[in-house]
């Protein structure tokens, strides 16, 4: 539970997460990958870029918590989103690292439906990049782990770890079974070898996005079996969209059900159905059955 | 949100550079001058027909030098499909040419494996250039220039003859002893492992025992080919030294340079490799009587100059701001939507202490926009305005293909996976006729006056089209030289798989649209004397007759400029010998300095300099008196 | 509204407030604590142990043997007696005489650091003069003359070899570095250089740890070395090697407080010049303040007033010039011991 303090003076509440918040986990994760990456994992991102992705979306999301919400607020969501965004984002133009954190942070304010975001922000951040920045944003390559297989054993240990302590190790498991589902069609289909089709998942792109970006509580359905196919759903879709060569399909496909979220949010509540089960709204009308009605 | 989307994406587009503009125009004239030559590319085993397009698009090369000593420059050019001849253009004088690839025995055929690389060098100290032909899958050769236009091949007497997969050369003299050693930096390994038998067999994609041949990561390959320095023992022969001099690590090399980096007299090298970091070796001549070269390693023991983005193409070097140091310019990949990282470097030299030698090197090339060069392969520092400022031409273009269907998805998938999983050509998927930033337009980056007058950082246009160059074959090599004598540098492409292009420089011309007659050129062609050497101590030390490495700086009223000779630089590159220099309106020359490997210093004050312009001028070492044309 | 959160809030502010109060004062107290930032010296030093004991009487032995013309006194002992002879052959123009009893003169006091520095630089201003003379006479290989060739190195490695000191290993070291200043090359330089702070180096290592004429030469050897030198990983050293020798001497002197004004002002000096090296120009500069404020005489001031003038840009260059000179002033070369005693 975050602490709040309320001066009587002052009109602001000061939010001090406590350190449980799943949230500070997840800052010292990465906090340690960036560090790692700089120092050992030859992941030659640009301190500078690192550094100004982190200022604008820290002071933004202060700024904007104390004018929008009257908080005055530790920035942990924002950092996650700047160094999520600053060890995936890569371009020569150091501009891109002001816009894009901005562009994350203020998804989160003003893409809002019924008092709550729905996009994760470093997702929305990197397709908004990816889409319209005219080429200059890429993904990062980069150098995975410095190119050795035991490291990625390593961080997916630790980031499934991390899934427990944020229940979201469901979501996780649906999404990566998922994946290798879809790896198993796509060689089927031509595409490629086994090597080339799972190598991904050995790399950073892939571990950053399973294990920071995916889980997000906001971008997700919150119950067990919804996440479960969700995850499975990303992973579908995800596949699809690699089969025909598009790039950066994982973050697309992420960003494309989040964009849909409020929708099947709405379609629950029309039906009265949990959030789970809008799937099965779709599902079962897809076969022909009316859905069962259950009391919420 | 709309409107925070919008105001980054109007932020965010690219602008019309701003009229900058500078006076220079190039005409091609490659079948008009007889030197025409259409590259026939590799083709390797059918085990590698999945990405055949990739592994066969090096090997178009040029190397310019005067072969024949009657002052015009001439070009020898490589071709590697099996069976094809590379060919050697004899310069008749006036920029036109003929092939007498025939005549003189050098076309080396191809039986069995391809050319890639060739450079020009007085190996034999006898006043003549041989030449050295390096291949994929074939011993090297080592032509002995006869004197009479014909070659005879010595290369097994001399020792030089490595079967390797070499794609880049050079001719130094590390040791300053008078004799042109050779440094070949190689790409494939020349050995693998047999997966039957578990046994090291040699290398050959033509008849492969495996197809695990690749780099093994995109970002830390160290399985790629050994690098060998040939140092000359002046009887015909060369020795090994490689190991002894500390060339060890085995990086995907595809261009050497060598030059004095550091000022400290001993020439230095850097190695740009592909798939993993740059090398870069300070000779320690100044501190050990038997000198080796020292890697440079950050303190986090990473090899290499800085930030590199690892798919080093080139090497080329100059004095980009004219302070006296060496600069290096290094082609990499530059591609919107799909990789956007630095691009090219243009690394400057500045002070640095706490760095060996005392110099650290800042990629400057995005701020002085010459960072996008595309896919990039040779790229040369040349003045070709004659204002006194270096510009920088580059060549482009991976494999041409159909322009809808791509290869970038299957290289950024690869890209993302940890070590060992793109080894194996097999598992890469198949390019069939796919592009792979085909259809590149080349990238001439003039240098202009900066209009800071304090500033310390020079500034470029990017001018190809409107210079006149605007072929999208897939350049490699660039020989810049002043082939039909008319004080201008001009240019030959080698294209890979495509026909050359020679770019005859139409600067000077009072018809051209540029209107530059009052800048005028010194080009120097500077003979040194091995058998004159100088005493240091216990050393001889002695300029080769081809003086590389000697250095010139001429002082004008408006600056300084310095050049130093090489032994061919830049990726399948060889420019012509002589240096060249070139000065704008206005600017007087007060003195010409000429620092020979040996040691000697000779000063030639401004009368003397002054005599020098517009001409080509011939200084034999320790002659006061100079012969100019 | 309940006035309790009102207490807590303003402890920590308060306390926050302090913490950050004391963290910019240590930063602070560090900025300029670390400008001082000299080793440790042990408490046993001594003046012996550091080698600057008898420094007086050392003057007064230098004074008699460059001057022939004074009186005669019997107070000196025989060996001293003979260099003064045999410098007075030297200026006589008997050089091989000369030499012969300089040689002779060391030979029977191997220890005595005038001694041996006169016959040093007695040595240097003869192959000096030599190397002028065929300079002008156009000789482009010049050879010494039986009497200087290999000299001053071959005669005090021999002297080293029978009498093994770190007096004698001292003038050995010196000696290379005589060699490096009367030769221009790089080339040349660069090996006198490793020769010299290898003997320096087991001097230190061997027991004199606080020897100052050793860790001074040494410390200069280093500081000497031009920055675009690139030494074999096994020869090379880290930035800050010139500073830590140095700054040792000086912390030496100031722990026994001798060494004058002058003399201490010298080393400062050098301490700058050896940061600037190690790429710390702020200390660099404090440092030389130190200087100005330690002597105001001018050839301590002006050589400061020159260092400031020097912008950060161009500040390595400069120093590398400034170095050039110092070495190339051959009148008083930078070998010459005799200012520790002056």
């Amino acid at each position: 539970m975050d602490k709040t303090i309320q001066s009587a003076r002052s009109p602001f509440r000061i939010i001090i997460p406590s350190w449980r918040d799943p949230r500070v986990m997840m800052s010292v994760a990465l906090t340690l990958w960036t560090v790692l990456g700089q120092t050992t994992f030859y992941f030659n991102r640009d301190l500078f870029q690192l550094g100004l992705a982190v200022g604008v979306a820290c002071l933004l999301d202060m700024v904007l918590a104390g004018v929008v919400m009257r908080q005055l607020i530790l920035p942990l969501s924002a950092y996650q989103t700047a160094l999520s965004i600053g060890l995936l984002l890569e371009s020569y133009d150091w501009r891109l690292f002001v816009i894009a954190p901005a562009w994350g942070v203020l998804s989160k304010y003003l893409i809002r439906n019924s008092k709550q975001h729905f996009f994760n922000p470093s997702n929305f951040a990197l397709v908004m990049a990816l889409l319209f920045t005219h080429g200059r944003a890429t993904i990062a390559p980069g150098s995975q782990w410095g190119a050795d297989y035991r490291v990625s054993v390593v961080i997916a240990v630790i980031g499934l770890v991390m899934m427990v302590r944020v229940k979201r190790l469901g979501l996780v498991f649906a999404w990566v079974g998922g994946y290798v589902f879809m790896s198993m069609l796509r060689m089927a289909g031509g595409q490629g070898g086994a090597v080339f089709t799972l190598g991904p998942m050995t790399g950073a792109e892939f571990a950053l996005f399973t294990f920071s970006m995916l889980p997000d509580p906001k971008a997700s359905p919150p119950t067990a079996r919804g996440r479960l196919w969700w995850g499975f759903s990303i992973a579908v879709m995800d596949g699809v969209m690699r089969y025909y060569e598009m790039r950066y399909s994982m973050f697309y496909a992420l960003f494309i059900h989040t964009a849909i979220l409020p929708i099947m949010r709405w379609v629950a509540e029309k039906a009265g159905l949990q959030e789970a089960d809008p799937w099965k709204l779709v599902t079962l009308s897809i076969f022909g059955r009316r859905p069962v009605q259950t009391n919420s | 949100m709309t409107i925070a989307l919008a105001a980054g994406y109007v932020w965010l587009s690219p602008r019309a550079e701003k009229g900058r503009f500078v006076e220079v125009s190039f005409v091609e004239k490659a079948g008009d001058a007889g030197c025409l030559n259409v590259h026939s590319m590799v083709r390797l085993s059918d085990l590698f027909e999945n990405i055949m397009p990739w592994l066969s698009s090096v090997g178009a090369a040029v190397a310019a030098g005067d072969y024949n000593g009657d002052g015009a420059t001439d070009l020898y050019v490589t071709n590697s499909g099996r069976g094809e001849s590379n060919r050697l253009f004899r310069n008749r004088g006036d920029g036109t040419f003929e092939d007498v690839t025939d005549h003189a025995g050098v076309g080396c055929g191809n039986p069995e494996g391809a050319s890639m690389h060739a450079i020009w060098g007085d190996v034999d100290n006898d006043g003549d250039l041989d030449l050295y032909v390096v291949k994929w899958a074939e011993p090297n050769t080592l032509f002995e220039n006869r004197g009479d236009g014909t070659f005879a091949d010595i290369s097994s007497r001399a020792g030089v003859d490595a079967w390797a997969y070499g794609n880049a050369a050079t001719f130094l003299d590390y040791d300053r002893d008078g004799l042109l050693d050779i440094l070949v930096g190689n790409y494939f390994a020349d050995r693998v492992t047999d997966e039957s038998t578990g046994a090291l067999v040699r290398n050959n994609l033509w008849k492969p025992v495996t197809t695990r041949v690749m780099h093994e990561t995109f970002t830390h390959a160290d399985n790629g080919g050994r690098n060998i320095l040939y140092r000359n023992l002046g009887d015909g022969r060369f020795e090994d030294v490689s190991e002894k001099i500390g060339l060890t690590f085995t990086g995907w090399t595809l261009s050497v340079g060598s030059g004095d980096l550091n000022n400290d007299g001993w020439p230095d090298l850097y190695l740009a490799n592909d798939f993993g970091p740059d090398e870069y070796y300070l000779n320690t001549g100044a501190t050990e009587s038997t000198p080796r070269f020292r890697l440079v390693v950050d303190p986090q023991g990473h090899p290499g100059i800085g930030h590199d983005w690892w798919k080093g193409m080139n090497v080329d070097m100059g004095d980009v701001n004219n302070d006296g140091y060496l600069d290096i310019y290094v082609t990499n990949i530059l591609e919107r939507r799909y990789k956007t990282d630095e691009g090219n470097m243009l690394w400057l030299s500045r002070v640095d202490p706490l760095s060996p030698g005392g110099r650290g090197y800042s990629n400057i090339a995005q701020l002085v926009g010459t960072h996008d060069g595309g896919w990039g392969w040779g790229g040369k520092f040349a003045d070709f305005n004659n204002d006194g400022l270096l510009d920088i031409y580059t060549v482009n273009g991976f494999v041409t293909g159909d322009a809808s269907h791509n290869y970038w998805y299957a290289i950024q998938e690869m890209v993302t996976q940890t070590k060992n999983q793109t080894a194996d050509a097999a598992d890469w998927p198949v390019m069939g006729k796919r592009d792979l930033s085909g259809y590149e337009r080349g990238r001439l980056f003039m240098q202009v006056e900066s209009q800071d007058e304090n500033a310390t950082t020079p500034a470029f246009v990017e001018m190809a089209e409107r210079a006149g160059i605007g072929d999208l074959y897939n350049g490699r090599g660039i020989a810049v030289g002043d082939f039909n004598l008319d004080g201008w540098l001009d240019m030959y492409v080698a294209n890979q798989g495509a026909p050359s292009c020679y770019y005859v420089n139409s600067s000077g011309k009072p018809s051209a649209k540029a209107k530059l007659h009052d800048h005028t050129f010194i080009s120097l062609d500077l003979v040194g004397r091995p058998n004159q050497p100088m005493s240091v101590g216990s050393r001889l030390l002695a300029s080769t007759r081809d003086a590389v490495g000697a250095r010139v700086t001429v002082i004008t009223n408006a600056g300084k400029q310095m050049r130093e000779v090489q032994g061919g630089m830049g990726f399948s590159s060889q420019s012509e010998h002589a240096v060249h220099f070139g000065f704008g309106k206005n600017v007087t020359v007060q003195s010409l300095r000429v620092q020979w490997p040996s040691g000697r210093v000779q000063n030639f004050d401004a009368p003397k300099a002054e005599k020098m312009r517009n001409s080509r001028v011939r200084i034999v070492e320790g002659d006061d008196k100079f012969t100019t044309s | 509204m309940n006035p309790q959160p009102k207490r807590p809030f303003r402890i920590s502010l308060l306390a926050g407030l302090g913490v950050a109060a004391l963290a910019m004062t240590a930063v602070f107290a560090w900025s300029r604590v670390g400008l001082l930032d000299l080793p440790s010296i042990s408490r046993d030093v001594t003046l012996e142990k550091s080698g600057l004991v008898d420094l007086s009487t050392m003057h007064d032995i230098d004074a008699y043997i460059h001057n022939a013309s004074d009186d005669d006194s019997a107070t000196y002992s025989a060996s001293i007696k003979l260099m003064r002879e045999g410098i007075a052959e030297i200026r006589q123009g008997h050089q091989a005489e000369g030499v012969a009893m300089m040689e002779q003169s060391l030979s029977d006091d191997p220890d005595n650091m005038v001694l041996a520095n006169a016959y040093r630089m007695e040595i240097f201003q003869l192959q000096r003069s030599f190397l002028l003379s065929a300079q002008l006479a156009g000789i482009l290989t010049p050879e010494f003359p039986d009497y200087l060739h290999g000299k001053p190195i071959t005669f005090l490695e021999h002297i080293q070899t029978q009498h093994d000191s770190r007096e004698t290993k001292l003038q050995l070291a010196l000696a290379w570095v005589d060699h490096m200043l009367l030769f221009p090359a790089l080339e040349i330089k660069a090996p006198s250089s490793v020769e010299s702070v290898m003997l320096l180096t087991e001097i230190i290592e061997q027991g004199d740890g606080e020897y100052v004429p050793a860790l001074f030469a040494r410390g200069l050897n280093y500081l000497h070395r031009p920055a675009r030198l690139v030494w074999p990983e096994s020869k090379k050293m880290p930035p800050d090697a010139a500073a830590q020798d140095i700054g040792r001497c000086i912390a030496i002197g100031r722990t026994l407080g001798t060494g004058s004004k002058r003399l201490q002002a010298t080393l400062a000096i050098s301490l700058g010049d050896a940061y600037v090296k190690a790429g710390r120009l702020g200390v660099a500069r404090s440092w030389w303040q130190i200087a100005q404020n330690l002597s105001h005489e001018d050839d301590i001031q002006l050589p400061v007033r020159r260092r400031y003038s020097w912008g950060d840009e161009e500040i390595i260059d400069r120093l590398e010039e400034e170095l050039d000179r110092a070495r190339a002033a051959m009148d008083q070369p930078m070998t010459d011991l005799a200012m520790m005693w002056n």
